[in-house]
Parts: C-alpha cells; structure tokens; sequence
C-alpha cells in the first residue's frame, strides 16, 4: 500500500446548526479520487476543509505531511496545493498569462523569469497557449476553466482539488477537459468533486459518495457498480418495484431497485450504483 | 484535533517579502496604466503646455513650490480611485475564493497594494522636480524653495493612493472611493478658510491669497506637515493590513509609531508662526527700507527685499521709459522704486476675516513695485511710476482731469505691451494694472485720441506743457487741446463719479 496524501480522520463542521460534514475519514492517495453526491452533501464544504480555506470543526488532517492546523503546516500545504474552486473567478480585464502569474506570486513565485516560464508551462499545458495574451473576457467559457486549472496547476501542486470543474461545459469541451485532468493526475493526488458520474467512470482510479455531510461509499467506481449488480432489470412497464425507473430509447423501462423474481436483469452502470448507494442510507466502505 | 480559523500569518521570510514585492510591481504597472491615472497624469504633465505657462519667466520659487501641489492633488486622487479598484479587484470578481487559499495571505496583498502607489508618487515626484528645475532655470527666477514644499505633491499621492487601499479594506464597495474624493475636495476647499489649527489637517493647503513674500517671511509648516502626511500614510497602510488580518506585532508597531508621528505632526504644524516670525512680517510691512537693499540708477533708487534684487535692472528700463515721457522736473527729480508687500497674515493674505487685505499706500516720494514681475508687473511698474510722476500720491481715487489722462498715457506708452492692454481694458471686464488708474469714459475717449497720435509727438507735446499738465485744476477739455485732441461731452455717467 502507497503511503497517502492527504490523510482525514473524523473531520466534522457545522453551518448554522446543520452538520455540513459529519465525521468524515478519508485517505487519498496519488490518481483521480471522484467524490460524487447530490446537491448539499457537503462535498464542497470538505473541499474547502481540504483545500484549507475552512477549518473544520473537530477532526484530524494531514496534507502531503503537513498540519494544516498550524500556521507553519497550513503554508506548507498550501505551497503544494492546487484549488479550482466552484465556479471560479476572474479578473476579466487582465490576460490568461496576466492571470495566471498573478496566482503564481500570490503562491510566492518570486523569481520573475522561473515564474514566467512556470506560466507559460501550464498554460500551454491546458492548451492555451495561442491565447495566453488575450483577455479573459474575450475566452470562451471552456477555455476560462482552463485558465482557471492552469491557475490551479501553476507551481506543479502535489494536490489537486477540483470543485466541479466540467460543469457548464459543453460536451466537447468536457472530453477536452477530462484529458486534462487525467494528466494532472499523473503523479499527483487529484480530488475531483463533481456530479457526472461519466467523469468519475472515465477518470478516476477510487470513488467517494457523500450524502448529508457523511461518507456513503468509498472504493474503486468497479466495487460501486458492482453494489448495482443483481438490481437493475428491464420490463416493458415501469416496474412497482422499483426505486427509480425509466423509459429508455428502446422503449423499454430500466429499473433500479430489487428486482421482482424472474426479472430481466440488465448490467448496471456507476449510475446505478450510485443511486442505490444514496438510496441505502447505509454507510459502506469497502 | 481542533483548528482554529484565524488568518494565515506567513513567518518573515525573504521569500513572502519578494512575492509582496513582485505583486506589488505588477500592482503599480496596473496602476500607472489605470485610465483615471493615466488621464490625470496626462493632464498634469501636459496642462503647463496647454496653459502657456510653461514660458513663464520671473517666477518666485518660493511660490512655484506652493503652486506644485495643485496638480498632484489630481493625480492622488485619480491614485485613490484606481488603488481602490486594484483592492476590491477580487471580491468584485469573485477570486477571493481561491486567492484565499493562495500562500500570500490578504493583509501581505493589501501591503502590496500600498506599495503599488510608490512608483506612482516617485513619477509624481519626478514630474514636480522637472517642473520645479525648467521654472527655476527660466529667466529672472528669484527666491528659494523648499524642499518640504516640493515633497508634499508625490506624498499626498502616496497618501491618497494608500488611503485608497484602506477604504477598500474597510468597506467593501467602490462608492467609498468615490465619496471620499468628493469629501476631500470639499474639505480642501472648505478647510482653506479656516485658521491654522484646523486648515493644516487636510493635506493641500494652498495659500493663494496674497503676492509672493520674501521665502524668509513665508513661514508655512512645510517640513512638520511633510511629516503629517507621512505618518497618516503609514498609519493607513498599516491599519489596511490589520483590517485584513495582518495582527502582527510588526504591524501593530508600524501603526503605533505612525499615530506618533501623525500627531507630532499635527501638534507642530498647527502652533502657528513664532514670535520672531511675525515681528519679521511686521517690520518687512510696515518698514520693509529696514530689511532691504536698495541700489542707486541715475536719479531712481530702487529698494527690494533681497531675493529681489535681481529684478532691479528689469525694473529701471520701465522707469525709465516712463519718466522719459514726463517733462522736468519730475522727469529728473529723486524717487524711489520700493518693493512692498503685505506679510501681516503671511502667504495666505487672509486675515481673521479671510480677505486679502490690499497693501496701504506708500508716502510721498517712493513708488511701489511688488513681488510679482512679467507682463502685469512691468504694467503695474508703469502705473506706480506714472502716478508719482504726476500726483506723487498713491492713493487710488478718480482722477478727472488732465492728471488722469496723462497717468495714463505715460503708463500705456512707458511698459512694453501697453498698448495692447489699454485696447484689452476697453472692450474687455478682465483685471489689468492699467486699470489701477480709474477713469471715466470721457477720460479715457482722450486718452484712446491720443494713442491714435504719434507718440513721439505727443511726447513732446506733453513736456512742453507739463508744468500746466499736472495741475490739479487743469481740466480734461485743457489737456485735448493741448495735445490736439477733441474731449466728447461729459455725460450724466461720467457725472456720476466721484473725483479726486
């Protein structure tokens, strides 16, 4: 076993009352992690833990071997950090290379011409290298979240947090971005939060399911569909039995749930294994 | 375990002060290329072009140090706005999420924006030492300036710029910027009137009222409002770093010695002129032959403060030119030029009252000159002279006879340019020295007849007859006839003066 990243045992915060996350215990290791959950399970506020921009209520954390509750072990990892934030900023006035290396001295990359080749570096990394001088508000919206994961990147991060990063990008511009990531984690330890269980199924080497601020399943996305295995069937009518069900361009239903005796039994998707495992309510760590 | 949230304090490193370097460069660049910048810059740099005055000549230094803290008061605040933008820059655009968790915390930011103003001020500081250099090299520049004078322009840049980046910690809006430009200016101009102990608080004080004072009788608080205005700069950068979490002991130190220095320079510059100050204003006043040189050409003594006299050669050839029109013997008699002013309330002029007060006339024998040379002081010169020459007598009343007439025309043909500015005062309401000699329309309808004469023959004219001329009962038809004019009626307007 490789010895991990990022190491959390127990991480609880709550917001006005609501546990936001809940005695969350994680330990990633180098990859694409997905962390995958509906709306408000608490994946962004783990991620800001993570990322150090939120201290958590009780728990322990290391970062790539640093304490983020000193002040000396929070600089530490935030010098190895890299954080694509939920819908990310910017200032549209300045250039992708202006932007870019403005995050770069703010991560304290002093030497002016190490930083600039640094900025050139990943940004012809996400590909913008073309486009470096042009302003921000002149970039679609695909290669704005490029800037903003060139940004991320800059300074070569042992440790990749990513909130959402496809979201709002077209479906070409997904496949362009899921390439990025996949390099990105080449070496380093990615955390990928998002709701496209397509891009957790293409890219990452582990999944975590978050509901209601706690883990819900932690494993490989093969040890996810395989919780589905034996639950998905199709019929000619949505089936009673059933916790979720549709028609599928086949005109026949695909129905997730336990199947009646007899069932025809489909192979089931990450999907399905996610849906089930949000459905079971019960904590599963494989 | 249990982390607290408080903000990140990185440890002193060389590292974090060359990231707070390097953003503060990259701050500045965005700051001098900001367009208010970059128009207020403009329009400080080119306005002397546009205005003329870049040809200036006579300038008193001591003045021109005072008047080089005008345009800078534009460019500060263009200063403030933009640093003030560059502060709310993230959270106007939504970066503060991530920047948050960038090593450099918010408060080494916010003192990287402070920094960011510096080389705003040292282009400022350039401009004012050029200005100051081209005006003290052009000709006929007398007197000295102060170097405390010069620095408060480029510093009440740097404190505008710095106080930008606080109200951007402060309150999270950019109508705060906006308010507090308005604010300034209107407390600038309100502050201007009010005594020494509350006008010196705001940045620009001016002092436009009266004409130049010898540099030794000026007595503004130069260097203790320098310090003033550096100590509220740094004390509003460092309070800007605390309010974005910079609790550290170095940058509580920072604040507390800045509060010193601020209010040990409140305290000093707001005491007021010594003793030995005002005794100076008084006697240079009341008895200004006590402190002057004077020097001795053909039969005019001229008398000026001593930073003045340089001016003395430019002086005599409008006397001369004068007293060259007027018949003997005023024409050879003894006078002296004295250069006078009124220093009672020092560069202000403004008393209790706030007005300028107007300088008393002078005694019989001597004719004034004052601080101020170039076209309107050589004008001014000409009327001095022209009026002692024909009434010896320096108060102003309205002269409505032939004594007016020829005052007038003697200062008209005695300065180079009067001509043109006689026609000036004749169609125009704008002030002129000439105008120091009041007339009535019919007067003047002579005086405008005569300029349409040959000078020299009028000259001559006005010498044959001047024993007859200044008498105080020769009489506007008499002088016409004399010098071959025709006098129009006198009209129910021109009856109306009252005259001398």
């Amino acid at each position: 076993m490789t010895h991990p990243t990022i190491s959390a045992s127990g991480l609880s915060l709550s917001y006005r009352g609501t546990r936001a996350v809940d005695e969350v215990s994680l330990r990633l290791e180098r990859g694409v992690t997905g962390l995958l959950g509906p709306n408000g399970a608490g994946k962004t506020t783990l991620l800001r833990i993570l990322a150090t921009a939120t201290p958590p209520d009780r728990g322990a954390l290391t970062l790539l071997g640093h304490d983020p509750s000193t002040v000396r072990g929070r600089l530490q990892a935030r010098r190895e950090l890299g954080y694509l934030p939920q819908n990310p900023g910017f200032h549209s006035g300045f250039t992708a290379f202006e932007f870019v290396d403005y995050v770069a001295i703010l991560k304290e990359h002093t030497d002016r011409r190490a930083r600039h080749a640094e900025v050139r570096r990943v940004l012809d990394e996400v590909g913008l290298a073309e486009v470096r001088g042009r302003r921000i508000r002149a970039l679609s919206g695909g290669m704005r979240q490029r800037v903003a994961l060139a940004a991320a990147l800059v300074g070569d991060p042992g440790f990749l947090v990513l909130d959402e990063p496809t979201v709002g990008l077209d479906p070409e511009q997904r496949m362009r971005f899921r390439e990025l990531i996949a390099a990105a984690g080449e070496g380093r330890t990615v955390l990928l939060s998002t709701h496209q269980t397509e891009d957790v199924a293409m890219l990452c080497h582990r999944v975590v399911v978050m509901d209601k601020g706690r883990v819900r399943f932690d494993g490989t996305p093969g040890e996810l569909v395989a919780r589905a295995r034996g639950r998905v069937w199709a019929s000619p009518e949505r089936s009673p039995e059933a916790l979720a069900g549709w028609r599928t361009g086949t005109g026949e239903f695909r129905n997730v749930g336990d199947p009646p005796a007899g069932a025809r039994l489909l192979e089931p998707t990450l999907e399905d294994g996610y849906l089930l495992t949000l459905d079971g309510a019960s904590e599963v760590t494989v | 375990m249990t982390v607290l949230d408080r903000p990140v304090q990185a440890p002193e490193s060389a590292g974090a002060v060359r990231a707070v370097l390097a953003l503060a460069r990259v701050e500045a660049r965005r700051l001098l290329l900001h367009p208010m910048v970059a128009i207020a810059l403009a329009g400080y740099l080119l306005w002397p072009l546009w205005s003329g005055s870049w040809r200036d000549t006579h300038q008193v230094l001591q003045e021109v140090d005072r008047e080089s803290q005008l345009g800078p008061l534009l460019v500060g605040l263009a200063g403030l706005l933009a640093a003030n933008s560059a502060v709310l820059r993230s959270l106007r655009h939504g970066t503060e999420a991530h920047f948050g968790v960038l090593v450099m915390p918010p408060w080494r930011r916010t003192v990287a924006h402070a920094l960011s103003v510096l080389p705003l001020t040292l282009v400022v500081a350039a401009a004012v030492a050029g200005m100051f250099a081209w005006e003290a090299t052009r000709p006929g520049a007398v007197g000295h300036a102060s170097g405390f004078e010069l620095a408060t322009g480029p510093l009440m840049v740097l404190f505008f710029g710095v106080l930008g980046v606080l109200l951007g910690r402060l309150v999270p809006s950019m109508f705060a910027g906006a308010t507090a430009v308005v604010a300034i200016l209107a407390v600038t101009f309100v502050f201007a009137v009010l005594p020494d102990g509350v006008r010196w608080l705001v940045p620009l004080v001016a002092d436009e009222g009266a004409a130049p004072l010898p540099s030794d009788l000026v007595g503004r608080p130069a260097r203790w409002h320098a310090l003033y205005l550096v100590g509220l700069t740094v004390l509003a950068g460092a309070v800007a770093a605390l309010a974005s979490g910079g609790r550290t002991a170095a940058v509580r130190a920072t604040a507390l010695g800045a509060l010193g220095v601020t209010v040990a320079g409140t305290v000093m510059q707001v005491t007021g002129p010594s003793a030995a100050l005002v005794e100076a204003r008084e006697r240079a006043t009341r008895d200004p032959a006590s402190v002057q040189e004077c020097l001795r050409r053909g039969t005019t003594t001229y008398c000026a403060f001593p930073e003045f006299v340089p001016w003395v050669d430019e002086w005599r050839v409008v006397v001369d030119g004068v007293r060259s029109l007027a018949g003997e013997p005023a024409a050879s008699r003894g006078l002296v030029v004295r250069q006078r002013v009124n220093a009672l309330d020092g560069p202000s002029g403004g008393g209790p009252s706030g007005i300028v007060e107007e300088l008393p006339p002078g005694p019989r024998g001597e004719v004034t000159v004052s601080t101020v040379w170039g076209d309107e002081g050589r004008l001014g010169l000409a009327v001095s002279v022209a009026r002692g020459m024909v009434v010896d007598d320096e108060n102003h009343g309205v002269y409505c006879d032939a004594r007016g007439v020829l005052m007038m025309w003697m200062a008209v043909n005695g300065a180079p340019g009067g001509r043109a500015a006689f026609a000036r005062t004749q169609t125009s309401t704008l002030w002129s020295p000439l105008l120091e000699i009041r007339l009535r329309d019919r007067e003047n309808a002579v005086v405008r007849a005569l300029l349409e004469r040959p000078a020299a023959e009028v000259a001559r004219q006005v010498k044959a007859s001047w024993a007859e001329l200044v008498r105080p009962d020769a009489s506007t038809d008499r002088v016409a006839a004399l010098l071959g004019v025709t006098a129009p009626a006198e009209t129910a307007a021109d009856r109306e003066w009252r005259c001398a």
